[in-house]
């Protein structure tokens, strides 16, 4: 049997691409006896689902805004743009 | 006080006023994809002026900020990918981190355990979970966090994302499991704090 190691990387790789029969049916057996390695594999998916809507929408969590020293030097650069059209 | 202008009237076309008004969220969305400040600078500004260049394309039914974002999506995509080029160099074999996770026989050292009920789903705590998971990502390897930020940004098949990057489906995957492996960890510790460990049994 494959170990929980080698589990949690079918895990993680069956994320991405579609696994191969042997190693589905390897991962499968291992979590049929394997408590932790099915929880870490709910987890494991919680965890890609937070993270894809994390960085996928418009990210609440950096709450500070844009500092007021950068929006002047964008504001600048947009001005010389604008006379240099 | 700010305006809300329809994307219509010709002052929506200004950059100035994109910039007023949406400024912040631009650079909200790109400094946690790219959590570097000058960066993030540079990709706003460079939307902008794409946004301007661009304006004809504008579809007059969309929401100003929408289109904007969509550019800048972009423009992060772009950075991501060329900067992890440059970086390019081969992949550690060895993970101590991972190699601590394990024991010897590729056992969990520590077996996952429930996570407590205290979902990020819920109203109430997504804005923390979202500061916590934000942490999590910064404690990542800059290479590791860029990969996988690329990853789940980009819409590519992971083939194509192996192309464009230069790098074997296996180090995509190796670098990108590495990553996972540290994100739920941090999670476990900093999110659901639920350190103890699970009394069931092992596999033999």
């Amino acid at each position: 049997m494959i170990s929980c190691r080698r589990a949690a990387e079918l895990t993680s790789l069956q994320l991405d691409t579609d696994l191969g029969v042997h190693q589905k049916l390897a991962l499968g057996f291992h979590r049929a006896v394997c408590g932790p390695c099915r929880r870490f594999a709910n987890q494991m998916r919680e965890v890609d689902d937070a993270t894809g809507k994390f960085l996928t929408g418009e990210s609440p969590a950096h709450d500070e805004p844009m500092p007021e020293e950068m929006r002047l030097r964008i504001q600048s650069m947009l001005n010389s743009a604008n006379q240099a059209k | 006080m700010r305006r809300n202008l329809a994307p219509t009237e010709p002052e929506a076309f200004e950059p100035s006023l994109w910039l007023e008004q949406h400024g912040d969220s631009l650079y909200r969305y790109a400094i946690n994809k790219v959590r570097r400040p000058e960066i993030a600078e540079d990709l706003v500004q460079e939307t902008l002026l794409a946004a301007w260049k661009g304006r004809e394309r504008f579809h007059k039914r969309s929401q100003v900020r929408t289109w904007l974002v969509a550019i800048l999506k972009r423009k992060v995509i772009d950075w991501l990918r060329s900067h992890i080029r440059e970086q390019k160099h081969t992949i550690k074999l060895e993970d101590s981190w991972l190699n601590d996770q394990f024991t010897s026989l590729g056992k969990w050292r520590e077996k996952p355990t429930e996570w407590s009920p205290q979902s990020p789903e819920a109203e109430v705590h997504r804005e923390e979970f979202w500061q916590v998971l934000y942490g999590c990502l910064g404690k990542l390897p800059p290479r590791l966090r860029d990969v996988f930020s690329l990853r789940q940004l980009d819409e590519k098949s992971s083939e194509e994302v192996c192309q464009e990057l230069g790098i074997s489906a296996s180090n995509l995957w190796v670098m990108l499991h590495r990553s996972r492996m540290r994100l739920w960890r941090c999670l476990n510790v900093n999110w659901y704090n639920n350190p103890d460990i699970s009394t069931e049994k092992e596999p033999s």
